[in-house]
């Protein structure tokens, strides 16, 4: 608590040499908001200058009652392990992405029945065909 | 586009190449920026050179093949940088009369003779493969236009008396080994009917239907490895004449038909979960246009790996001039050890369309060749160029099928028929495509220079190229081709002005 507020006294003394220092292009009635903005989310960074004060804005506790300068993000503790399997083997996988993309198409489900109508768009000049396959139909990303 | 280096000037390049890493995996691509700096902006026009048809480097930059003005002898010259000596004073601004010859450029290294009295050889085929240096020419004897249907063949192809394929070290320009295919028609103009990937070689004969897979040992000599067409398996055959099956005629179709014809079946099959409805869905689906399917026949070929071939198959009007897209085709995926067809898409298929426009690259993936064929710009490496296909589509005035099928028409590959030169790389210099490109086509010559322009700094022209001699185009009524070499990396580039009934007129840019 004693570091917290030292840190503040700080951004403070710092904050205040910005006001004569680097005036804003807004004009220097602002200068004392990013200050009290940033303070007032609770953010860890205090009241230093920033670009923009809303930056530090998102980082809002979640706990409104919490004590802002107890405010940190959460960190992720995974609670089960993490260590990769004892013979994993990490290779490159031999057949290469067109051949692999080729192999997927074909084993995807067999698509619905297609409508007559766009059969009967493809019949142009002599011979009538319908496609092959359901290939006609709009790209699957895969 | 932002630079590697923070400034164009070549010195200032340089200095920070001392300092400044590329980005990870990048670093071909960022010493090629170099390559703005370096540019053949010299022009020697009308050089005095020898009167051949000059075909091609060789993708590792070693050979510059060409062919007799008769057709029948090879020469090969090796590409040497501008070299000369003069007794005189020499004038530091002008080259002197005497450099401003060919052999201060190329050094003959031999010339042999490929085709016999009334063989020629085909201008446009020439294959190469890198790691052993060896060649693949084909010469042919004259076309019949004699379509008829001898034992085996089919209606409408032409047939060719003789086609012998050479195995050439361009070393020393010994003939390795030789392949004849009788009575046979291969589409050599411009390789498209053959397809090198690392060691091995597919011939497409059309006239009867197969897939000849060769392999190029490494003593030199052409293996005959498979024959796909009328059987699969190499032990088919043997299997139908010990059951007596194969004396009775041509009762069955053809073994690579046989695999398509099942596999559309069952397709077909599958799409119709409904039991009840799965035949009158096969009627409709398959059986009423069985006949096209078994008249369908194979156009061209290329590997897509060790074991995978990419076949299209079309009907006979389109198989032998180049394709039009206005004929259906179809494009199968075929596995030659397990002689499955692994996927059949139409010309006119947006799921091909969407994996030719993602991974166009490994259309051409060769893993044996010189790292410069990685680097030919597409639309699958190129922001640029995927631009500029965009533009196309968008353009597209007629339905999406057209212009899926316009795309379609390039596949499958042509072979070693783009120039890996890193002026064609359009994440450096922009061009006309229209008059000059990484494909070794012939085009129709312009007036004006061809001009080569900085991504970079879109209004700086670096280089222009100009064909034709200095004087301009005397008779402009008369018809002229042009066709470009590039060296592979080397600024030094041929441009060849061809006019009908005058002579050749052979331009060569460099930097002085």
């Amino acid at each position: 608590i004693i570091h917290c507020l030292h840190m503040y006294a700080l951004c403070y003394q710092l904050s205040a040499k910005k006001g004569r220092a680097w005036p804003e292009s807004s004009g220097t009635a602002q200068t004392s908001r990013p200050r009290t903005a940033a303070a007032a989310m609770g953010s860890p960074l205090g009241g230093w200058p920033s670009h923009n004060p809303q930056n530090f804005s998102q980082l809002v506790p979640a706990d409104p009652s919490a004590q802002p300068t107890n405010v940190t993000p959460t960190t992720y503790i995974a609670a089960h392990r993490t260590d990769p399997p004892a013979n994993q083997v990490i290779t490159t996988e031999p057949r290469n992405i067109l051949l692999r993309h080729f192999y997927q198409n074909s084993e995807n489900k067999p698509r619905p029945k297609r409508a007559a109508p766009e059969s009967a768009a493809l019949r142009n000049g002599k011979q009538a065909r319908s496609p092959a396959d359901g290939g006609s139909q709009s790209s699957t990303r895969s | 586009m932002v630079g590697f280096f923070r400034s164009g000037n070549l010195a200032s390049r340089v200095f920070d190449r001392q300092f400044l890493s590329p980005r990870p995996g990048a670093t071909v691509n960022t010493v090629r920026q170099f390559y703005e700096n370096l540019v053949p902006s010299y022009t020697i026009y009308d050089i005095d050179c020898p009167d051949y048809s000059f075909r091609k480097f060789t993708d590792d930059g070693k050979y510059l093949v060409a062919f007799s003005r008769n057709h029948q002898d090879l020469i090969v010259y090796r590409p040497i940088w501008l070299t000369f000596s003069c007794h005189e004073e020499c004038d530091s601004h002008d080259l002197p009369a005497n450099a401003e010859r060919f052999d201060s450029f190329f050094k003959q290294l031999y010339s042999i003779s490929l085709a016999s009295s009334n063989e020629y050889i085909c201008k446009d085929f020439f294959l190469y493969m890198e790691c052993h240096q060896y060649g693949l020419f084909a010469t042919s004897t004259a076309q019949s236009n004699d379509s008829s249907a001898t034992d085996g063949a089919i209606h409408g192809v032409p047939s060719i008396e003789k086609i012998t394929f050479y195995l050439v070290r361009l070393e020393d320009g010994a003939i390795l080994d030789e392949k004849a295919f009788c009575n046979d028609f291969i589409n050599l103009a411009h390789s498209i009917g053959a397809y090198l990937y690392e060691d091995l070689v597919c011939i497409v004969s059309l006239r009867y239907q197969t897939i000849h897979v060769l392999q190029i040992r490494d003593s030199g000599s052409l293996v005959e490895v498979r024959r796909i067409g009328a059987f699969c398996r190499e032990d088919d055959e043997l299997f139908l004449y010990s059951h007596g099956q194969a004396a009775q005629g041509n009762s069955f179709l053809p073994g690579i038909k046989q695999r398509l014809l099942s596999y559309i079946f069952r397709k077909t099959w599958n799409e119709e979960p409904d039991q009840a409805l799965r035949v009158q869905h096969l009627k409709k689906k398959f059986y009423f246009h069985f006949q096209d399917y078994v008249d369908l026949i194979i156009w061209k070929v290329q590997f897509l790996d060790r074991r995978h071939l990419f076949i299209k198959f079309g009907s006979v009007d389109g198989g032998v001039t180049r394709s039009t897209d206005q004929n259906l085709a179809f494009f199968a995926v075929y596995n030659m050890e397990t002689t499955d067809i692994v996927s059949l898409y139409q010309n006119s298929s947006e799921e091909l369309y969407s994996l030719f426009e993602h991974y166009y690259d490994h259309f051409h993936a060769n893993p044996q060749n010189s790292s410069h064929e990685k680097f030919i710009s597409s639309h699958s490496n190129s922001v640029h160029a995927l631009d500029q296909l965009c533009t196309i589509k968008n353009k597209a005035s007629s339905s999406s099928q057209q212009f899926v099928k316009k795309m379609m028409a390039s596949l499958p590959y042509t072979c070693q028929s783009q120039s890996p030169s890193p002026y064609f790389d359009l994440s450096i210099f922009r061009y006309d495509e229209k008059l000059i490109s990484a494909i070794d086509r012939h085009r129709h010559c312009t007036e004006h220079p061809i001009k080569f322009i900085s991504v970079r700094q879109p209004n700086v022209v670096k280089f222009k190229i100009k064909p034709g001699s200095d004087s301009g185009g005397s008779d402009s009524r008369a018809k002229r081709i042009s066709s470009f070499l590039f060296h592979p990396f080397f600024p030094l580039a041929l441009s060849i002005q061809q006019t009908y009934m005058q002579p050749t007129v052979v331009n060569v840019h460099f930097r002085r």
